[in-house]
């Protein structure tokens, strides 16, 4: 084997064509390696699709999507909030009630 | 994040050149298997979660670096067997058949195929050789910048050194390479 050219070019030819025509002993032991791997990938949390986007839109046991169940479950929190703070101001009298034990009711509180 | 598929889809591409490049530092057949093997499972555990345009630099350092692993391991392993086998009495049965350690010069890590021509054959044979013969950190350069293709940039971060020095390794590599396969009558022309 004489005056033979090797440019890098060839070199990456050469070496392509040895992966290629491994034997099959090898190519199978390879590929075995290869499913044994992607045993041990890293799961992917349930709340990211499989491009990484947040999933929202999916649906409860019952049918009714999550989005509706997280609005009707905010709109009961705001009415629940809502409504203590209602109770809470209107039967508030403390005030008062330290001002009657305190002899420091104001004049108007006398007047009918 | 990439899913199953695409990762199944790369560690296909890169498998066999994975495990010659393995083959060609380690010279032996079975610990290149398990170095390949390794460096996927690392792959999939620690970065499978990973965009797959990440895959190639990642897995080429982990290639690397478990190649290099291996090769501490076995001189670990050498300074044990050599420090004890000097110790332990010669029996006749235990001397080495010299026929164990006989390697086909010619073709090291792969069968010549009937199918290929006898000149590509020979070729393969003697670049194969020639890159067995060279230093690991000019073989891995070597291989990186002119097999895997990457740039200078990318090789030295997958080999852990300056650019500077992949450039120097490669130019050392390819003079190396040049002289071995001068004495087959093969010349080398770089392109660069």
């Amino acid at each position: 084997m004489k005056n033979k050219h090797l440019t890098n070019d060839s070199i990456r030819k050469l070496l392509d064509h040895a992966t290629v025509h491994l034997d099959t002993t090898t190519a199978s032991h390879l590929r075995s390696a290869r499913n044994r791997a992607l045993a041990y990938q890293a799961p992917r949390p349930a709340w990211l699709d499989r491009h990484g986007i947040l999933v929202l839109a999916t649906r409860s046991r019952h049918g009714i999507p999550f989005w509706a169940l997280s609005i009707l479950l905010a709109a009961g929190l705001l009415l629940g909030t809502a409504t203590y703070w209602q109770h809470a101001t209107e039967h508030d009298h403390s005030d008062i009630d330290i001002a009657i034990l305190t002899d420091d009711l104001p004049v108007d509180a006398y007047i009918d | 994040m990439s899913s199953r598929e695409q990762l199944s889809d790369f560690l296909a591409s890169v498998e066999r050149r994975a495990f010659k490049q393995a083959a060609y530092a380690v010279r032996d057949d079975h610990a290149a298997l398990d170095i390949v093997q390794d460096s996927m499972i690392k792959l999939a555990e620690k970065y499978g979660d990973k965009a797959a345009a990440e895959f190639p630099m990642l897995f080429q350092r982990i290639l690397q670096n478990t190649i290099r692993d291996h090769y501490r391991r076995l001189k670990v392993r050498t300074l044990w067997t050599t420090l004890f086998s000097s110790l332990a009495p010669r029996h006749e049965e235990q001397e080495q058949d010299p026929l164990d350690t006989l390697q086909d010069k010619t073709n090291p890590s792969q069968p010549l195929q009937p199918d290929a021509s006898l000149e590509q054959a020979q070729l393969l044979a003697a670049l194969e050789e020639a890159l067995i013969a060279l230093p690991t950190r000019q073989r891995e350069a070597f291989l990186l910048r002119y097999w895997e293709d990457l740039n200078t940039a990318e090789t030295a971060s997958v080999m852990g050194c300056s650019e500077g020095s992949v450039k120097q390794h490669c130019s050392r590599a390819t003079h190396a390479l040049a002289e071995r396969l001068k004495r087959k009558g093969i010349s080398l022309q770089n392109e660069e």
